[in-house]
């Protein structure tokens, strides 16, 4: 393995910013879904000769980081790595248009259980269907039907029924 | 106006505005790839401790007398109850000529067992092992009791030269060590008043089960598969059917079932 070929810089350039924001929904802290988009681009690299020929190569990179926030030992050090970086960098590479609703909609966000938000997020962020969010998630487009609307029921009670849900295909 | 859920997430995943680090993504994948070639390399490390031990071990476990269970032994095998049979060993020890099999699925199930039948369902379609003690005049056109014939020598020819079945020529098989003949049949000209036995479908009653009273009938749109095998001190006829359309499939699997029967008289 040499220098970065172009296609797969081209990637993360591409994928890079969606994938931080999908993670800081999931993890609730821009830093460490910083970090943890990294190291998911990391192992994208590892395996590109796979991953390239994929049709959906984004929905891997998704699936890596996903599993990578979902694993304990791996946050602790994303939270340890963001906390170092954060201490060391002066200026900051994030910002909250809206500050009281990120804090607020990650808060609700943080009172789901990880499946039920990762189905959220998939869903109605990332804008994938259910099945390639079951595909992603490993599991039938019935239970993701259902986690997302135990999901929505959570969001409602922690954020107040006030929101319209809109979606391409139905849950 | 209510806002939308995607406008609340946009807001809660901010607005990140770096560019992606690709020196610092390309020092992670050197480590991800070193530290995948050590795990490769231990995988093979293993791999060959072991290989080296097991042919350190080999004499030993050539030796080693064979277990109950390596075999279909009828003495390691569960007694047949109804109920669904998980894949194992099954011996039908009530039967009067007992006998062993063998199922690798769950999708068998027990639903008669007594001493001349023994009767096996899978998906809706049976396999029954009988004994019979009589068969019902070909030329009759009812199946009362006072049609009832004894058994005839050969079974397998009288099935054959059946007037209201279409057989086919008996082919020789052997089951679980006995040697027999198999026929198929199909009805084609079933009695003119369907007897109870065939719930109202038009059929051919064929023979009784020994004990039981219980009468074999096949029915239109069926095919039917006999096997009569000849053991010490009685006749035991197979039989299993299913729907023209399904017949073959469940033929199958009942060839592979009964391959894997073992008579304990043979």
């Amino acid at each position: 393995m040499g220098s970065v070929p172009l296609e797969f810089e081209g990637f993360c350039h591409e994928s890079y910013v969606p994938l931080i924001r999908t993670l800081t929904l999931y993890c609730g802290d821009p830093e460490v879904a910083r970090d943890l988009a990294q190291e998911a681009l990391a192992r994208t690299y590892a395996s590109w000769r796979r991953v390239r020929q994929m049709a959906y190569p984004r929905l891997w990179l998704n699936r890596v980081a996903i599993n990578l926030a979902n694993s304990r030992f791996r946050r602790l050090k994303a939270e340890r790595r963001a906390l170092e970086v954060e201490r060391t960098r002066s200026g900051r590479f994030h910002v909250d248009p809206d500050p009281a609703t990120a804090v607020a909609v990650r808060r609700a966000l943080a009172t789901l259980s990880p499946r039920q938000r990762a189905a959220v997020i998939l869903r109605f962020f990332d804008d994938l269907s259910v099945e390639q969010t079951a595909e992603l998630m490993n599991c039938g487009p019935g239970t993701v039907k259902k986690l997302t609307k135990r999901a929505l029921d959570g969001l409602r009670d922690q954020l107040g029924s006030g929101f319209r849900v809109e979606v391409s295909d139905g849950t | 106006m209510a806002p939308n859920l995607r406008e609340l997430l946009e807001a809660g995943a901010g607005d990140p505005h770096d560019l992606p680090d690709i020196e610092a993504i390309w020092n992670r994948t050197r480590r991800i790839v070193w530290r995948r070639r050590v795990a490769a390399t231990l995988v093979v490390a293993a791999v060959v401790v072991a290989a080296a031990l097991s042919f350190r071990a080999l004499p030993t476990l050539v030796d080693r007398e064979p277990r109950p269970a390596d075999d279909l032994n009828p003495r390691s095998a569960d007694t047949l109850r109804q109920g669904q049979l998980e894949p194992g060993a099954y011996v039908a020890d009530a039967f009067e000529h007992p006998f062993s099999f063998r199922t690798s699925t769950d999708s068998w199930s027990a639903s008669v067992l007594e001493p001349t039948w023994v009767g096996l369902i899978r998906r809706a379609n049976y396999l029954h092992v009988q004994v019979w003690d009589g068969v019902f005049d070909p030329k009759s056109r009812t199946a009362r009791p006072a049609d009832l014939e004894p058994l005839p020598t050969d079974l397998i020819g009288w099935l054959e030269d059946h007037p209201r079945l279409d057989a086919t020529d008996p082919v020789p098989v052997q089951i679980g060590g006995v040697s027999g003949f198999r026929i198929d049949a199909r009805v084609t000209e079933p009695l003119p008043t369907s007897p109870p036995e065939c719930g109202g479908l038009p059929c051919v009653v064929l023979g009784r089960v020994a004990g039981e009273g219980e009468l074999v009938d096949v029915e239109v749109g069926q095919i039917a598969c006999f096997v009569v095998l000849d053991v010490p001190g009685g006749r035991i006829l197979i039989n299993y059917r299913a729907p023209v359309e399904r017949f073959e499939r469940f033929s199958t699997s009942a060839e592979r079932l009964l391959a894997t029967f073992e008579f304990e008289a043979s």
